[in-house]
Order: C-alpha cells, then sequence, then structure tokens
C-alpha cells in the first residue's frame, strides 16, 4: 500500500515537473493576483499595475510576449513551482520559508506591512495589536507575521479589500496589509486610518521556478537593465507619484 | 519515500500545521449540523404551508411568502447569498461568522429540503388523508401523526442526498474568512507552496465523511424498511 | 334505542365540481339503528353524496343535521363530529407505517383521551371478533384485501361511531374476500348498529338493508323496503339499473 502511495506521488511530482518547460513557446507566463493595488489590478479589461508593467518590460527585454495569469495569492508560488507560470510578480515578499520552494530575483521594491484601523481606533502601533482581532489576505506576508501577535485572532479574507471592508463594519479591530495597497484603501474610504509605524518592513522580488536558473539570469539582468535606464522608476512614479504623496502627507498629517 | 516523508513533514507536522485541519474540521461539522437543523426546520414549516395551500387553498398569503423564499434562495448561489448576509445584512455590526455560515446554509437548504418534503406529501395517498379525517383528527394532526412519517420516509434518500450536498457546500465558508476545513487546507498551502498534500487531505476528509455517512443512511433505510415487512 | 329516532336529517344538499352539478338538491333522513343502501349507476352521485355526510367533500349547499347539529354551520367544529361517524374506504386507507393495533388505537388515545390499555384491550377485542387477534402487531402490507378491510371497519368501531359510512366497501377486493367483509357487515347490521352503505353488492343490500336509495343524476329517484325496491321498482331509470345488475 505504502509502495503504490509512494508510485502515484512520484508520478504526479514527475508530470508536474515536466509540465515546468519555461518561456519556450514564446510567452512569459506571469502568474499574480489582480487584487493589489498600486502593484496589480483590474482597470478595465486590463491588469495593470507596477508589476505588470514591469513585467511587460522584463518580458520585452526577454524578447517574450507577457501574459498574465490571475489566480488567488496563496496558488501563486505554486503555479511558479508547477510550471503553470514562467514568473510570479503579486507583490511577493522574500521570506525563508518561500526561498525553500522557489528562487527570487533581485529585490525591486521595499514595501512595509502596515496596520490600517478605524478612526477612532485605540489601536496606535504593533505593540496594541495583542489580543485583538486582525484581519489580513491569506497568504501574504502580513498574514504570516501577524501569527506571532499574542492572543490576536487572524481572520485570513481572500481578497485584501474584504479585509478592509470587514474592518469599516466594526468585524475586525485592524488590518495588516502592504503599504502601497494600504495607502490606496484609506484614500478610498472614510473612517479608517494608516498607523505611522509599520508593522514590519519587507523587500519584494520576482518568483522563478527553482529548476529554471537560465530564467533567473535572464530576468535579474533584465531587472538591472530597466533600473539602470530609468525606466523602472518611471513606473512606480506613475503609480506612487502624485496619488501616494496625497496619501502620505494625510496620513502623516 | 524520503521526498514524501519530507513533504509530508512540512504540510502537517511542522508548526502543528494539522490543526488547520482538525479546527477546520471542527468548524466544518458544526456548520454543517446547525445548518441541517435550520434547513428541517425551515423545510417542515415551508413544505407544510406549501402542500397546505396545494391540498385545501387556505394559507394564500403564507403560500407566496414561501414561494418568493424558494424562488429566490434556489435561484442563486449559495456563495452570494453567504457574502450578502455577512457583508449586507450583518453590514454594520461584529458577528460570529459561524453564526453567519449556519444561518446562510441552512436557509439555502431549507429552500431544498422543503421543496423535498413537499414532493414527499404530494406522494403520499389523498385517501390516508381522508382516513385521518375521518377519525376526527384535525389537518394538523393528520399531517403530524399519518402524513409526515410516511412522507419523510419516502424522502429519506432525497435528504440524506441534500445533507451531503450541504456538506461539500460549505466548503466556501471562506468567503467569509471562516476557518472551515478547506480553508485550512488552504492556509496550509499559502503557508507552503504545495498544492497536493493539503488538497488530497481535505478531499480524503470530506470524502470519509461522506462515505461514513451515506453508509449509516443506508443502515436507517434499511431498519425502517423491516419495520414494515 | 328508538329506532324512529332521526340521527342524520340531510335537506336539500347539493355539490357541484367546476361546472358539475353531482348533487342536485338531495334530502332524506337515516334513522338510528337503521341500514340504509344507497345504489345507482357510477357517476350518479351516490359516493358523493355519502363522502359529503362527514364533509369530507364540501357540499355548496343545503343541510347536513347529525343528532340535530347543522355540520353545515361554520361555527361548527367538523372533527368531533366526525369522531362519532366512522368511515370505510374502497381502498382501505390503513396507515401503512403503523401495526394493525396502532391503527386502531392512535385515534381512541389521540382524541377520546383513553389509556393505551384500555384502548389495547377494545382494540384486540374488536380483531378477536372479527378472527384477527393474532394479526395485531403486523403492519398493513402483510394483509390480504380481505383482512385489511375487516381491520378498517374494527378500526372505524374503535373510536364507537354512531354511524359507519361505507364507501363501496368490497369493490377493491379479490371476489373470494368479499365474503369475509360482508359477513362482519351482516354482524353489525344484525346488532342494529346505524349503517349508510354505497355498494353494488344488489344481493347483500337485498338481505341486510333496511331501506334502499337508488341515485342517479345527482338526485335520490327511489327509494323502499328492499323486497317492494326489487321486486317493483316503479322508477323508469331503476328498472333498467336493475335488469342491468341482477
Amino acid at each position: 500500500m505504502k509502495k503504490m502511495i509512494a508510485a502515484a506521488l512520484t508520478g504526479i511530482m514527475v508530470v508536474s515537473l515536466a509540465a515546468a518547460v519555461s518561456a519556450e513557446d514564446g510567452t512569459l507566463v506571469m502568474a499574480t493576483n489582480a487584487e493589489f493595488p498600486p502593484y496589480e489590478y483590474h482597470e478595465g479589461d486590463e491588469i495593470v499595475g507596477i508589476d505588470a508593467e514591469v513585467a511587460a518590460l522584463v518580458a520585452e527585454e526577454l524578447g517574450l510576449e507577457l501574459k498574465i495569469e490571475d489566480m488567488s495569492f496563496d496558488s501563486v508560488l505554486a503555479a511558479v513551482q508547477s510550471g503553470k507560470a514562467d514568473i510570479a510578480m503579486a507583490g511577493i515578499t522574500v521570506t525563508e520559508d518561500r526561498k525553500q520552494v522557489v528562487n527570487f530575483s533581485d529585490t525591486y521594491m521595499k514595501a512595509t506591512q502596515m496596520i490600517i484601523v478605524a478612526e477612532d481606533s485605540e489601536i496606535a502601533g504593533p505593540d496594541d495589536l495583542v489580543g485583538k482581532t486582525i484581519g489580513v489576505q491569506l497568504g501574504t506576508t502580513g498574514d504570516i507575521y501577524v501569527e506571532d501577535v499574542e492572543d490576536a485572532t487572524v481572520e485570513r479574507f481572500s481578497k485584501g479589500f474584504e479585509a478592509v471592508q470587514a474592518l469599516i463594519q466594526g468585524k475586525v479591530d485592524a488590518v495588516v496589509i502592504d503599504g502601497e495597497p494600504a495607502k490606496v484603501f484609506v484614500q478610498e474610504n472614510e473612517g479608517i486610518k494608516l498607523l505611522d509605524d509599520p508593522f514590519t518592513e519587507e523587500e519584494y522580488a520576482i518568483a522563478i521556478a527553482k529548476d529554471n536558473e537560465e530564467l533567473l539570469t535572464q530576468v535579474n539582468d533584465a531587472l538591472a537593465d530597466l533600473k539602470e535606464s530609468g525606466k523602472f522608476d518611471e513606473i512606480v512614479d506613475k503609480y506612487i507619484g502624485d496619488n501616494a504623496d496625497e496619501a502620505e502627507s494625510e496620513t502623516e498629517a | 519515500m524520503q521526498v514524501i516523508m519530507e513533504r509530508l513533514y512540512l504540510n502537517f507536522v511542522k508548526d502543528n500545521r494539522w490543526q488547520y485541519l482538525a479546527n477546520g474540521l471542527k468548524t466544518t461539522l458544526i456548520v454543517t449540523l446547525g445548518a441541517v437543523m435550520i434547513g428541517i426546520l425551515i423545510g417542515f414549516v415551508v413544505a407544510v404551508v406549501r402542500s397546505t395551500y396545494e391540498k385545501t387553498k387556505k394559507l394564500k398569503i403564507l403560500n407566496l411568502v414561501c414561494r418568493l423564499y424558494l424562488t429566490v434562495l434556489r435561484g442563486t448561489p449559495v456563495v452570494v447569498q453567504l457574502l450578502i448576509i455577512y457583508f449586507v445584512i450583518f453590514g454594520s455590526v461584529s458577528i460570529n461568522k459561524t453564526f453567519v455560515a449556519i444561518v446562510a446554509f441552512g436557509l439555502n437548504s431549507g429552500a431544498y429540503v422543503a421543496e423535498i418534503i413537499r414532493s414527499g406529501i404530494m406522494s403520499i395517498d389523498e385517501g390516508q388523508f381522508e382516513a385521518g379525517r375521518s377519525l376526527g383528527f384535525n389537518y394538523p394532526q393528520t399531517m403530524i401523526f399519518i402524513i409526515l412519517p410516511q412522507a419523510l420516509k419516502n424522502v429519506l434518500p432525497a435528504l440524506a442526498n441534500e445533507f451531503i450536498v450541504l456538506l461539500k457546500e460549505t466548503s466556501v465558508a471562506g468567503y467569509i474568512a471562516l476557518e472551515d476545513l478547506t480553508k485550512g487546507g488552504d492556509i496550509i498551502r499559502s503557508r507552503t507552496y504545495d498544492a497536493f498534500m493539503p488538497l488530497i487531505a481535505v478531499a480524503l476528509i470530506y470524502l470519509v465523511m461522506v462515505v461514513t455517512f451515506s453508509k449509516l443512511v443506508n443502515i436507517l433505510e434499511r431498519r425502517l424498511r423491516n419495520s414494515e415487512r | 334505542m328508538n329506532a324512529n329516532e332521526s340521527l342524520i336529517r340531510v335537506v336539500d344538499l347539493k355539490k357541484s365540481f367546476t361546472g358539475v352539478h353531482a348533487l342536485k338538491g338531495v334530502s332524506t333522513e337515516i334513522y338510528r339503528g337503521e341500514v340504509v343502501f344507497v345504489v345507482g349507476p357510477s357517476g350518479s352521485g351516490k359516493s358523493t353524496f355519502l363522502r359529503c355526510l362527514n364533509r369530507l367533500e364540501d357540499p355548496t349547499g343545503g343541510h347536513i343535521y347529525f343528532n340535530g347539529v347543522d355540520l353545515m354551520d361554520p361555527k361548527v367544529n367538523i372533527n368531533t363530529h366526525r369522531q362519532k361517524m366512522g368511515m370505510v374506504f374502497q381502498h382501505f386507507n390503513l396507515f401503512p407505517h403503523m401495526t394493525i393495533l396502532r391503527n386502531m388505537t392512535i385515534a381512541p388515545m389521540k382524541l377520546q383521551g383513553v389509556s393505551k390499555e384500555q384502548a389495547e384491550a377494545e382494540a384486540m377485542k374488536l380483531l378477536e371478533r372479527v378472527g384477527l387477534g393474532d394479526r395485531a402487531n403486523a403492519y398493513p402490507s402483510q394483509l390480504s384485501g380481505g383482512q385489511k378491510q375487516r381491520v378498517a371497519i374494527v378500526r372505524a368501531l374503535c373510536m364507537k361511531p354512531e354511524v359507519l359510512l361505507f364507501d363501496e366497501p368490497t369493490s377493491a377486493l379479490d371476489p373470494e374476500m368479499v365474503g369475509e367483509v360482508l359477513a362482519v357487515m351482516r354482524e353489525l347490521a344484525q346488532e342494529h348498529m346505524t349503517m349508510v352503505v354505497v355498494t353494488h353488492e344488489m344481493g347483500f343490500a337485498r338481505e341486510v338493508a333496511d331501506r334502499v336509495l337508488f341515485m342517479a343524476d345527482g338526485q335520490i329517484l327511489e327509494e323502499g323496503a328492499p323486497a317492494e325496491f326489487f321486486e317493483h321498482p316503479s322508477n323508469e331509470r331503476l328498472k333498467t339499473f336493475l335488469s342491468k345488475v341482477i
């Protein structure tokens, strides 16, 4: 019986490895979770955002056509691993656990996990989260780090905006989520505010399958080129330029 | 073999990850049982109202209300109903999500249970009704002592099937961030980035529950049948 | 018991289904202890008439006085009166999910507050009278048609009714089982149980009835004592009917 299970499991793993042929049909498939502004989100029929545009330029450098696959955040790394996608860009923070299963490119963005609370909340910083009910998006770094908060109840939503909605409706005490989308959420919703002290600080990188060293090198080269040429900053400014300044000044005030 | 052991360890043992499944299973069972009870209660009432109207043309307004309920609840996906109840109906209050899920799945299941029981009532020969009434039983007494016991026995397989469907349907409870069995698997997936182990484990647990329940229903059915032979 | 005391008095009873007049104003009287047979061609309204007596069918007009109370009065609780009007159906209508004993005791226990012991003792006595004492714990599906109908009769008797209404009690039976049911009914008639019987069994009607009613087209066209009724019918329709069935 054990042997049969072992055989079945090995079979499945072989199949998934075989599927991991990368970028050979002229496309670069990117796995993402397009509910994470300003990194990736839907605008009309298109998926736009910093990650989407950076990926498009990387693909261009590699002479490939970019294809974006939208899925839940907890599936994007599995997609890269199983070869369903060549790269994953979804505001993915580099962690030791994740390094076990995928390779990461050079980091391209610094991001912070921020805390959103109701305007009249008594929570003033990360230390006040003890014993509170905290909303997060399942599988995000916020979700993982919040587990370490003492006595806190973690509510894992499939989508970031649902966590924010739950906060507005008083169902959770705070939401821990990446800084950039947090600014957008706070800007677009009444009655909630961003705390000044970040929950954590972290770095985003592109995830690539372990067995695809070649693509890793290519992506790193492309990223370096983009940063050098200033195209990278253009994209970031476009999304986090004016709007973000407003948001920041509001929260700082 | 080594690889499999490692993956089993990573997915279920490390950081006590099996607890996501255990706690999720508990939530799934609580939600299902609660919803079954609400479903049966609503189902009975609606079925009796509807068949009373069909037999006697009484309870016209109640019948209309019931039909509206059936149309809406059977005409929209349960996950949308769940989200509406959580984010709209209980929109501005902090409320126990298990309770919300029980209410949502119970309301939904009630609609299907109602139609199953109604078909059971309507399948009982009119003569049974007349015999009850001719002895002097009033309408509710005839329903309770004579019609419903027979109707329920006839629809037991269909009811059991509905509860199996319900058990599986609760897997969308994760949409309101309720950590049921499926969500438990999702959490492990989001930690280990392994799709295979958590999903297969979750599937196996559902399968075992459904097969066990079906077996129990078979035994019950056989007993009921024997009691008339 | 006063043989001339009226138990049921029917005045101008009317029943119409959508567009069809099943009863066109029927008036008659049933006396206490009397055995009345109702005969007639199918579609004559005889079953409708019988089923209107305890309002299983709701009449559209007229009056039914039972023990002097008008059952058509909307204030009357029909359920209490039905307890005193037992009914036996063509298709027996035993409750299949209950034992024979339970079939017989449920109504007295639930409706008349009779104790379980007493209800069962009385039911057993009746069952033994009709030769089914050993089947008390059987289920209806284990009985033959004739046995089922005998149980149905004693089930009605358990409520100690003042009248028994029979709706073609032998029509659904195999011929060899008719006799055992008629035997029970004959015995009841001899004990002066008040009975109204709708049937096609002309020989039995002639033998047992005190009075026979002939119905056609929703009306009573002729009535009389069986000898007169069967030997010297005056109504033309009755003559034709009898010539066909006898």
